[in-house]
Parts: structure tokens; sequence; C-alpha cells
């Protein structure tokens, strides 16, 4: 069991994780100089679906999704469903590892292997995995102050290049259009937080509370971020560097000596990218215990570590592709595993509550 | 039993040590060449790009221990050429023996011919290596760039050092150049439209000596040196014209910067040099029948702690200066923007200001910007006194 204030920043670090790396420059290309109101609006939609998922959890209480899937749907139709989130886990975990190798390539390792990258990272994670909800939580909590201390201190340090002309004209941009054109932005990150929900029946008291102060939190946090980042860098520049944060950071200097800080950022853009691929592979490998109830772990997690490097070796050819994919197809990609699927699994429950109550009845009164 | 789990965790222990991917593409710093400034020439006919690369030679680095080797140059000037700027990052081992490293460069300059064929390919090229930064001054050459990539330069060992402090003493004691000369700030305000001012090098070099010895070893600062003055002004990412010292002083003064400026003025018939900072700079926008009229209003601090020849000693002496002051530098700046005008060239930014500040159902076009009246006004103030009567 873990406490609400690990699962709420658990939450924020989750909701965090590869928005940082791929999202920004995208988003600023969409909104220009109001970019910062966007992460509000889909915020709340965030909040909607986790709404929205609370209602299927709150009809189980202390069931895991892959539990309620086998209680409503039955042994067949019921691992049918959990092996599609446990699908939808694990690409979604070797999407993260995918952004990560990139991201790495692209600044500060260019000549190693990205499958050095996705295998020691996965190594490390289902270690952690394996050892219980608990040490996730705990692991995250361990490192939070040591990412967001230093990620707000450099981000305030290269604020000597503040610029408020950059914003202007305020509220020009036709934001309100612009939005409704990202909705790519619903999908990824904030539908994603589906993978949250794997934590909900874990928590000590209730989660609920929690986990929509964590999406609320996450938000401002990305807010925040977009708003200096416009601020320090510009509308035209942010649009057009691949990762906007590292640059802002590049870019400071400290007197004449200290030049080059940004591995800092690095360092808290890779923990924080570690902490969405546990909870994703945490995700699928419970996914698949609940089912399949193995007497041994590490056979699974072998398997899972196989078969994350290789979905993460193969899901896009190049960042042009991903963000592609990402703008036309995550939110209805996203939506059918995380909108659809809980639907129908909230229709069955009902369904067979109805069923129920009237056999019940009907025993009653045959009686 | 106990054996058994020793020898597992050693195995453990050795296996996860090659997860330590950290440093397996690592470079020792002796196999890297430091590049501290990049030249960048282009030949307009042929097209043949000329790189040159200013790598700091580590053996004769003064902060070593020990006398330093002055004997050697502190920096070897690498001279490349291709067609395009990727090509070379390959082209260039077949003369340098060592990795290429230009993250720590700290100056990039252009040739005045190249500059005037565009600098976007060359600002696009920084921007795409991640580990080529963005924030360092983007100078232009005033005329051919080799003999400056050629010059080594007294006090500052390296060359870089020499630029890259003068122009920030510049920036606090004098207008004659601005903060916004970055790479970044270069891209930025061309993506905006805007018409900017880069610093101009000047090499003073004749006979360029063969080694550094003989560069330290001459008392005359000024010869096989290099100066900064004048200014190039970019348009659209292409050098379109220069401005001369005072003009460039009105335009750092017009656009907010707040470096101090001395300058002599006439007052009372004498020739008087004060001392100015900005203290003020508003711009506001009026419209006078469907025409925009932009004030520019400026309040300055003056000091007369550099005047030797003249300091007024009464109240109303002083107010007469600091009339006569604001008088003058009037008539200067409206003159300049003048002719800036008649040039063509916003240094004012007067079209991005118009933009902003558009009233609702007045149409903006860039035929308002170039009609816009400018009206520039200046006020002072004798704040700072250096010596009370001079003898």
């Amino acid at each position: 069991m873990i406490s609400r204030w690990q699962f709420f920043l658990l939450t924020i670090n989750y909701i965090l994780g590869t928005t940082f790396f791929v999202l920004i420059s995208r988003l600023v290309k969409q909104g220009g100089q109001d970019t910062w109101l966007m992460p509000l609006w889909a915020g709340s939609f965030g909040i909607l679906c986790a709404l929205f998922w609370m209602v299927l959890f709150r009809w189980h209480p202390g069931k895991s999704l892959p539990q309620i899937a086998l209680a409503v749907c039955g042994r067949p139709l019921g691992t049918a469903m959990s092996m599609l989130f446990f699908f939808y886990f694990s690409v979604l975990a070797g999407w993260v590892l995918r952004n990560l190798s990139d991201f790495m390539n692209a600044t500060i390792m260019p000549e190693t292997p990205k499958s050095v990258f996705h295998i020691s990272f996965l190594l490390v994670a289902c270690y952690t995995v394996a050892l219980g909800v608990e040490s996730v939580a705990r692991l995250n909590q361990l490192v939070t102050p040591f990412l967001f201390f230093p990620f707000w201190f450099v981000l305030l340090l290269a604020a000597v290049n503040w610029d408020w002309n950059r914003f202007q004209p305020v509220l020009a941009s036709e934001i309100w259009r612009n939005m409704l054109e990202a909705h790519f932005f619903l999908g990824f990150p904030y539908m994603e937080t589906f993978a949250m929900t794997m934590f909900l029946p874990l928590v000590k008291q209730d989660g609920n509370r929690a986990f929509v102060l964590g999406i609320a939190t996450a938000t401002l946090s990305l807010s925040m971020t977009l708003f200096m980042i416009i601020g320090l860098l510009g509308v035209d520049r942010a649009s057009r560097l691949t990762y906007p944060i590292y640059i802002v950071v590049q870019e400071v200097a400290i007197g004449e000596m200290i030049v080059n800080i940004h591995s800092v950022i690095s360092v808290v853009l890779l923990i924080l990218i570690f902490i969405k691929l546990l909870v994703l592979v945490y995700g699928a490998y419970e996914s698949l215990r609940h089912v399949f109830r193995p007497k041994r772990q590490w056979p699974h997690f072998l398997a899972l570590t196989l078969l994350l490097s290789g979905i993460a070796a193969s899901i896009y050819e190049n960042p042009i592709q991903n963000g592609e994919w990402n703008e036309k197809y995550t939110f209805a990609f996203d939506s059918f595993f995380v909108l659809f699927l809980p639907f129908l699994l909230l229709a069955a429950s009902w369904l067979r509550r109805k069923f129920n109550r009237r056999n019940h009845w009907n025993k009653r009164s045959a009686n | 039993m106990v054996r058994r789990q020793t020898a597992t965790a050693f195995f453990i222990l050795v296996f996860l040590s090659m997860l330590l991917a950290a440093c397996w593409d690592k470079t020792e710093l002796n196999e890297l060449a430091l590049v501290s400034m990049i030249g960048v020439d282009s030949d307009p006919e042929s097209g043949v790009k000329t790189v040159y690369f200013q790598v700091v030679n580590p053996l004769s680095s003064s902060s070593a221990k020990g006398p330093p080797n002055s004997d050697q140059a502190p920096v070897y000037t690498y001279e490349i050429k291709g067609k395009s700027y990727g090509e070379m990052n390959s082209t260039i081992y077949k003369v340098l023996p060592r990795r290429l490293f230009i993250a720590h460069y700290k100056a990039i300059i252009v040739s005045e011919r190249a500059a005037k064929q565009g600098v976007r390919e060359i600002v696009n090229f920084i921007e795409m290596q991640p580990n080529g930064r963005a924030s360092v001054p983007l100078l232009i050459s005033d005329g051919p760039l080799s003999p400056f990539m050629h010059t080594l330069t007294p006090l500052e060992r390296v060359p870089s050092d020499a630029l890259d402090s003068r122009l920030r003493q510049l920036t606090r004691h004098s207008l004659l150049t601005g903060k916004q000369i970055m790479v970044n700030n270069v891209i930025e305000r061309m993506e905006n439209g805007e018409t900017i001012v880069l610093p101009l090098v000047t090499s003073q070099a004749e006979n360029v000596p063969a080694d550094s010895g003989e560069t330290a070893a001459n008392i005359n600062a000024k010869q096989n040196n290099f100066t900064i003055g004048g200014g190039a002004v970019l348009q659209d990412y292409r050098m379109v014209g220069r401005l001369n010292d005072k003009e460039l002083i009105w335009y750092h003064l017009l656009n907010g910067e707040k470096g101090r400026q001395a300058l002599r003025f006439l007052i009372d018939g004498k020739r008087t040099s004060l001392e100015w900072k900005l203290v003020r700079l508003e711009r506001t926008v009026h419209w006078q029948q469907g025409q925009p009229v932009v004030r520019i209003h400026l309040s300055l601090k003056l000091s007369s702690a550099l005047s030797s020849e003249y300091v007024p000693e009464t109240r109303r002496k002083i107010i007469q200066l600091e009339d006569q002051v604001n008088r003058i530098m009037t008539d200067e700046l409206n003159a300049f923007q003048e002719k800036m005008k008649t040039k063509g060239w916003d240094l004012l930014r007067i079209e991005k200001l118009l933009q902003r500040s558009r009233l609702p159902g007045q149409q903006h076009s860039a035929t308002t910007a170039k009609n816009a009246k400018v009206v520039i006004s200046v006020t002072t103030k004798l704040s700072q006194v250096g010596m009370n009567t001079p003898y």
C-alpha cells in the first residue's frame, strides 16, 4: 500500500515525464505566445477522464483493472481485455524508452547504441517493480526533491534572458481554435494517466483526490514551464528547436567558467522519464500477473524486458514519424483504450448488477 | 553456501558494470581540438565556403603551472574549404589531428562578403548542432576575414577571450555595442522582421609575425591587433549597410541600451565632454487623422565627471547646460531617425510598435509604418559632478 502523498507525487512526475521531451516545441508551434494556456484546457479534460475512471473503480472497490475485467466479463473475455491493457501499457513503455534514447543520442551521447539505454533502463525498472508497489512509490518520493529544485533552479538561472516582449501581442494567436487542433495534447500526456489507475486501489484510504490534485499540479507545472520557455526563447526559436528546455539551459552562462550546466537538465529529464517507465512497466507486469498468477516472477520480467526493448527499437523510425503519429492518431488510439474499454467495463458491470438484482428478486419470489 | 552467494553477488556486480554505458564514447581532453572562435567566409562567385577554426593550444596555456611557453602560439587557426558547412565536419580531418569540439567556442565572425550574401545558412547550421551554442556573439569582419583570423591579441592570450571581454567592456562603458548581438538574438529578431546592427571588427595587422613571442615582445598594442568599431546593418539575415560610431551611439540609445557614453557638446562656445546614461525610454503611439505619430521620450542622467573643460557653477547655469544638451541631442536623434528612414531601415522598431498598439478600426500596413511620424524628445538631469571648479 502507498500513501496519498506518494501517489500524488507519482502522478505529477508521470505526466511531466516525456512531455518535456517531446511536446514542448510542437505545442509552441500550435499556440504561439499564448501556449501556456493550452495545458490548462487539456488538464481539465484530463481531470474529467480521471473522474470517469474513478466511477469504475468506485463500483469495484479494492479491485485492480485486470481484476475488474475478469470479474465483470468472465475468464475468457476478461483475459482478452486485460491483454489489451497490457498491450497498451507495453506500447506506451516502448514509446517512452525510444523517446529517451532519441534524446540521449541527439544531445550528449551520439554514439551509444539505442538498445543500451533501453535495456539498462528496463533492467532497473523491472528490478524496482519486482520489489512491489511500495518501492516504486518510495523511489519516486525520494527523487522528487532532486528533480524539482534543480529544474526550477536552472530555469531561474536562465531568467537573465527573459523578455516580456516575447508574449506580445497577448491572446492574439486564436488560441481557442489552436487548442482544438492540438487534440493530441489531450491524449498525450493526459489520457495516458490511465496507467496511474493501476495504483489507485493500492492507495491507503482513498487516492481519488490525490489523483485529481496530481493532474492539476502537473498541469500548472507544465503551464509554468511553457511560460518560461516562451519568455526565455521566444516563439520562433522554441517552435523550431527539438529540445527547447535543453537549449534554454544550454545558453545559461554563470560568469566565464560555468557555461555548460545543461547536464543538470538532462539528468532531471532522464529521471522523470524513468519514473514514467516505472509506472508503465508496473502496469504491464501487473496486468499479466493478475491474469496468469505466475509462481515465479523472473520469467515474466525477462520476457517483458525483451518485448519492451523490441518495441522501443522498432516503434518508429525517426522523431519526425513520431511527431506525425502524435498529431494524427494519438487521440484516437488513446481513446480506444482509456475511454472505450473502461466504458465497456462500466456498461458490463451495470448490466451485471441489474441482472443479478433481478435474479435475486426472482429467486425470492420463487421461494 | 556463503561462498556461493558471494560468488553470485560478485558475478552480478561485474555484469552490472557493463551497464555503465556513460563512458562508452568518451574522449580524453587531449584528444579534443577545443575551438575558441569560428570564422566563416563565402566566395560569392564560386560559392566556395571557408571556415576558420581557432583551436586552443593547450601547451601554451597561461593557467598551467610554470612559465608560459611563449614560443608557442596560444591558438592555431585551421582553415577548411568546401561547398557546405555540414560537409566540412568531415573534411576538416584532412588537416586536424584531433576531434573537433565546438561546445565552448566564444565568438563567431562572418566576413563582410558572406554577410552580404546572408547569414541564414550559418545560423541554421549552428542551431542544428546539439553541441553548438547559439549564445555567442556574431560579428562581421570589415574587409577580408583571413588576416583577422591570423591576428594574435596582446594582454589576452586567446583572441576570442580578447574579443569577448572587449565586447563586455564596450557594452558597459559605451553605447558602441549593444547586448543583443548573440546568434540567438539575431535569429529571434530576424524572424520578427526587425532590422538589427551587429558590431564590425577590423584587423590592424599589417605584417603578421610568425610566432606569438614576437607579438608579445611588441609594445605597440595597436599594431597586429584588431579593433571593434562601426556596425553592420542586417535585414532578413543579410547585411545591407553600415553605421558609423556616432550613428551606433544613437541607435543603441534609441533601443534602450543602458551603457554609459561620453560625448563632446558645444556649450557656451566651449567643447565639453559629458558622460550620460539612459534612465528611461518611453515610446507611445497616437493617431492623428488616420496617421500614426510615434513619440519617443528619453530621460538621461548626465555626469560632468569627465568634463575638464567646463563645469557649471550655479543652478541657473546647470539648467542652461541641460537645456542645451537636450536641444543638441534632440536634433541629432531626429536627424539620425530621418536618415535611417530615407535608407528604409526600421532601426527603431517602429513597425513592431505600431503592430502592437493597433487601435480598433485602424488598418495596419507596411505603408502606415513608413508614413509614421516620429517625434523624439530628450530631457537630461545633471546628477553627478566630478570636480566643482576646474583649475
